[in-house]
C-alpha cells in the first residue's frame, strides 16, 4: 500500500509538472497561396460577370459568444471590405469580366458569389464561399480558413498585401479551376440567361416566353430572340446604364475599403498579439488547474500513507497543488486583462469605423432607391412600347 | 292688340340677336379649314346643321365633314385634324371643363345673349297669352319658328376625335388607316425619346455621384499627407510642410484637419495604396500614339479609357486599351 502510495504520489507530481510545463508549438509560415492564371487566353465571349455580395455578418454568433474578441459593427464593415477584397483578387488573374461587388441579388450578373463571415480577428479568418451562377447551378460551397502569421504585419515585407490574402487567392483559384471544367457552350449559355433574365425583368411580356425554369428553378432558354430585335436593343442599352450604377457602386466601396484600410490593418495587428496571448494564457490557466488539483488529490492521498517519507510526499503534494491552482488562477486573471484589452480596442475601431459603415450605407441605399425608380419608368416606357407595336393602348403618351 | 303690343316690343331684340350671329357666322365658314382644336367639339354640331342656316353656329372654325378640307387632300386633313384632336384632347377638356356647351368662350357669350333673348320673348309671349286667348295660332308659329331655329349640338368634351372620324364618308376609311399607323409610329418615337432623355438624366446623377466619390478620395488625399507630418510621397508627388501644401486633385489643404488611421505613428505615409485598379492619387499613363483625343467617347468608352489611364499594371493596361479599340472600332461600324 505504501509503495503503491508512493508510486501514485510520484506520477501524480510528474504528471502535474510536465503539463504545467507543456508548451504548444505553433507552425508560423510566411507562405501564401499563390494566384492561378488562365492557362489560355480567354475569348470575350466567354468571360463571366462576376457579383459579390456583401457577406454575412454572422453577428448572431458573434453575440452569442461571450469569449468573442470582435464586435457587430465591426462585423459589419467586415461584411462589406472582405467581399472588395476579394474583387479586387478576382480581377488580378485576367479570367473574369467584371467583377464587382453588389448590394443585393437583384442586380443581374453571370456567376453570384454569397459569402458569410464564420471567425475574424487579427490571428484567424474563416469564411463560408457559395457559389451560383444565373441559370442557378450551384458551383460549389466550401469553407475557407487562413492563420495569419507575425510577419503578415511586418510592414517592410508586406505591406501591401492584406495579411489573409492566401485566403482570397485559394478562392480565386477555386473559381478558376471550376471555370475551366465548363465548356464554351456552357459559358455561354450562362451569359445568354443572364441577359434573358435582364431584358424579363424589365419586359417580362416580351422576352419571358424565351426561358423556362425546372422545378429546381434552374433556367433553360427554350429559343433565342433575333439579334435586332428593337426592344432587346432598348433593354441593351438599358443595361450599359445598370453596369454604370454597378461601377458606382463600386467606387463606394472602393472608397470605404481604402479610408477603412488603414485603421483596419491596426486592428488586427492589435487584436493579433492579444488573441495569441490570450489563447497562450487561458491554455497555461487550464493546464495548471488541472495539474494543481491532481497534485492536491495525491497529496491528500499520500497524507494517509503509513510512513512519514510517505505523508511528507503527501504534504508536499497538496501544497506544491495549491500552489499551482493559485498560478492557474492568476493566468485566468491575466488572460482576462487582454480579453478587456481586446475589447477596448474594438470598441475604439467599432466608434471609428460605424460612421463610415453608416455613410456608406446611406449612399448606397439612396442610390439604389433612385436607380430603382427610374428603372420603374423604364419598365413603363418598355411596356408603352411593346404594347403600342404589337397593339394596345399605351398608358400616357406626352 | 295686347299681343301685338308684346310681339312689336320684343321683335326687334329677336331680329337684332339673330341678325348678329348671322353676321359672326359668316366669317367662321371661311376659316373651317383650318381645323383649330378648340372648336373640334364644335366642328361635330355642324354635321347637325342644315346647309345654308348660319343660327347657332359656332363663332370659332371648327372641323366640318361636310366640308372636308382642300381639294383633292380630304384624307390628309382629317388625318391631321384628328391627329390634332388627338394631340389636343387634354386641352379640350381642360378648356371645356367649365360644362358648357363646348364653344368656345366666345360662342358661349353670344349663346347667352340668344338665350336671353328667347326667354324675353317667352315671357312676353305668355304675357301676352294671359291677356288674350287668341294667341294660340300665333305660339305655334313662334314655337315653329323657336323649334326651327338650330341651336349649337352640345358635345362631350373628349373623344371629339374619334367622334368626327366616325363621321367621315367611306371615301376616306383608306387615309384614316394610314394615318393612324403613323400615329403609332410617332408614338413610339415620342416614348423611345422619352427614353433617351431618362438616359442623359440618369447618366448625369451617375456622373455626379462619381465626383462626389473622386472629391472625396483627394479631400483624403490631402488629409494622408497631413497625418505624415508634410513628407513627401513619390505617389502623391505633393510637396510642402506639416499643414501647407495642395494635393494633385488641387483641393487645399486644411491645417489641422481630421487624422485618419490610428496608431499609425511617424511612419512615412507618402500614399499608402493598395494594390488594384483604383489608387488614391491618380497616376494617370499616357495613352499609346494610335489613340485618339476621345473627344468623341461616350460613356462607356470614357470609362475604358480612365480605367486604361490609371492603371499602373502595363499588361493589363495594355489590354484596357485593346477593349478601348475593339469597342471603337464597333461604335463606328455601328
Amino acid at each position: 500500500m505504501t509503495k503503491l502510495s508512493q508510486l501514485a504520489v510520484s506520477l501524480a507530481t510528474a504528471f502535474s509538472l510536465l503539463l504545467a510545463g507543456c508548451a504548444t508549438t505553433t507552425v508560423k509560415t510566411t507562405d501564401i497561396t499563390p494566384l492561378d492564371y488562365q492557362s489560355r487566353e480567354v475569348a470575350e465571349h466567354e468571360l463571366l460577370d462576376i457579383g459579390v455580395l456583401l457577406f454575412d455578418p454572422g453577428i448572431d454568433e458573434v453575440l452569442a459568444d461571450k469569449n468573442s474578441v470582435t464586435l457587430p459593427e465591426i462585423r459589419k464593415a467586415e461584411s462589406r471590405y472582405i467581399p472588395y477584397t476579394l474583387t479586387e483578387t478576382l480581377q488580378k488573374n485576367g479570367s473574369w469580366g467584371a467583377v464587382r461587388v453588389i448590394p443585393k441579388e437583384s442586380t443581374i450578373v453571370d456567376v453570384y458569389i454569397k459569402g458569410k463571415i464564420l471567425h475574424s480577428d487579427g490571428e484567424r479568418l474563416k469564411l463560408q464561399i457559395t457559389v451560383q451562377d444565373a441559370p442557378g447551378y450551384q458551383w460549389f460551397t466550401r469553407d475557407y480558413e487562413e492563420m495569419a502569421s507575425t510577419y503578415s504585419y511586418d510592414d517592410k515585407k508586406h505591406k501591401q498585401l492584406d495579411p489573409f490574402q492566401g485566403i482570397y487567392n485559394r478562392i480565386a483559384n477555386d473559381l478558376l479551376a471550376y471555370r475551366e471544367k465548363l465548356s464554351e457552350q456552357k459559358l455561354k449559355n450562362i451569359r445568354t440567361v443572364s441577359e434573358l433574365k435582364f431584358a424579363s425583368s424589365f419586359s417580362e411580356m416580351a422576352f419571358a416566353e424565351y426561358m423556362t425554369q425546372d422545378k429546381s428553378g434552374n433556367y433553360h432558354v427554350v429559343r433565342l430572340p433575333p439579334d435586332n430585335d428593337p426592344l432587346l436593343l432598348r433593354v441593351k442599352s438599358i443595361r450599359e446604364r445598370d453596369y454604370l450604377f454597378v461601377d458606382t457602386l463600386q467606387d463606394y466601396y472602393s472608397s470605404f475599403a481604402l479610408e477603412m484600410e488603414k485603421p483596419y490593418r491596426e486592428w488586427r495587428k492589435m487584436t493579433y498579439y492579444d488573441v495569441v496571448s490570450l489563447r497562450e494564457l487561458r491554455r497555461e490557466a487550464r493546464n495548471r488547474l488541472i495539474a494543481g488539483a491532481a497534485m492536491v488529490i495525491a497529496g491528500v492521498a499520500a497524507s494517509g500513507g503509513g510512513d512519514g517519507a510517505t505523508r511528507a510526499a503527501g504534504h508536499v503534494g497538496v501544497l506544491g497543488g495549491a500552489y499551482m491552482i493559485k498560478s492557474g488562477l492568476d493566468k485566468r486573471a491575466e488572460s482576462q486583462i487582454h480579453q478587456e484589452a481586446l475589447q477596448e480596442l474594438g470598441g475604439s475601431f467599432e466608434a471609428e469605423v460605424e460612421p463610415q459603415v453608416i455613410e456608406l450605407e446611406d449612399r448606397t441605399v439612396t442610390l439604389t432607391g433612385t436607380v430603382d425608380n427610374q428603372y420603374d419608368q423604364w419598365r413603363n416606357i418598355l411596356y408603352d412600347i411593346y404594347t403600342t407595336e404589337t397593339g394596345g393602348v399605351p398608358s400616357n403618351i406626352q | 292688340m295686347v299681343n301685338l303690343k308684346a310681339m312689336l316690343r320684343v321683335a326687334p331684340i329677336v331680329a337684332a340677336v339673330l341678325l348678329f350671329s348671322a353676321c359672326k357666322t359668316i366669317p367662321s365658314s371661311s376659316s373651317s379649314e383650318s381645323g383649330s382644336s378648340s372648336s373640334s367639339s364644335s366642328g361635330g354640331s355642324a354635321s347637325s346643321l342644315p346647309s345654308g342656316s348660319s343660327s347657332g353656329m359656332p363663332s370659332s372654325g371648327g372641323y366640318k365633314p361636310g366640308q372636308a378640307g382642300l381639294p383633292g387632300q380630304p384624307g390628309r386633313q382629317s388625318g391631321e385634324t384628328a391627329k390634332k384632336g388627338d394631340a389636343s384632347a387634354k386641352q379640350n377638356s381642360s378648356a371645356q371643363s367649365s360644362g358648357k356647351s363646348g364653344n368656345s368662350s366666345g360662342d358661349g357669350s353670344e349663346d347667352k345673349t340668344l338665350s336671353d333673348a328667347l326667354e324675353e320673348f317667352e315671357r312676353a309671349r305668355q304675357r301676352g297669352n294671359a291677356g288674350s286667348g287668341d294667341g294660340s295660332s300665333q305660339q305655334g308659329e313662334y314655337s315653329v319658328a323657336v323649334e326651327e331655329t338650330d341651336f349649337p349640338l352640345v358635345l362631350p368634351p373628349s373623344g371629339d376625335a374619334g367622334v368626327d372620324l366616325e363621321r367621315q364618308e367611306g371615301s376616306e376609311g383608306g387615309a384614316e388607316s394610314v394615318g393612324s399607323a403613323q400615329t403609332e409610329g410617332e408614338k413610339v418615337a415620342v416614348l423611345d425619346r422619352q427614353l433617351e432623355e431618362s438616359y442623359g438624366q440618369f447618366e448625369g446623377m451617375i456622373l455626379r455621384e462619381r465626383g462626389y466619390v473622386r472629391d472625396k478620395e483627394n479631400a483624403r488625399g490631402s488629409n494622408a499627407v497631413i497625418d505624415a507630418g508634410g513628407v513627401v510621397g513619390e505617389e502623391q508627388g505633393v510637396s510642402g510642410s506639416e499643414g501647407s501644401g495642395s494635393s494633385e486633385g488641387g483641393v487645399d489643404v486644411e491645417a489641422g484637419g481630421p487624422i485618419t488611421g490610428s496608431g499609425a505613428g511617424s511612419r512615412p505615409e507618402g500614399g499608402d495604396q493598395r494594390e488594384g485598379d483604383y489608387q488614391q492619387a491618380a497616376i494617370t499613363h499616357k495613352p499609346p500614339p494610335d489613340i485618339p483625343d476621345g473627344s468623341d467617347d461616350d460613356v462607356v468608352a470614357r470609362q475604358l479609357r480612365e480605367a486604361a489611364m490609371n492603371e499602373s499594371d502595363a499588361e493589363l493596361r495594355e489590354k484596357l486599351w485593346d477593349e478601348y479599340r475593339k469597342y471603337k472600332s464597333k461604335s463606328k461600324s455601328k
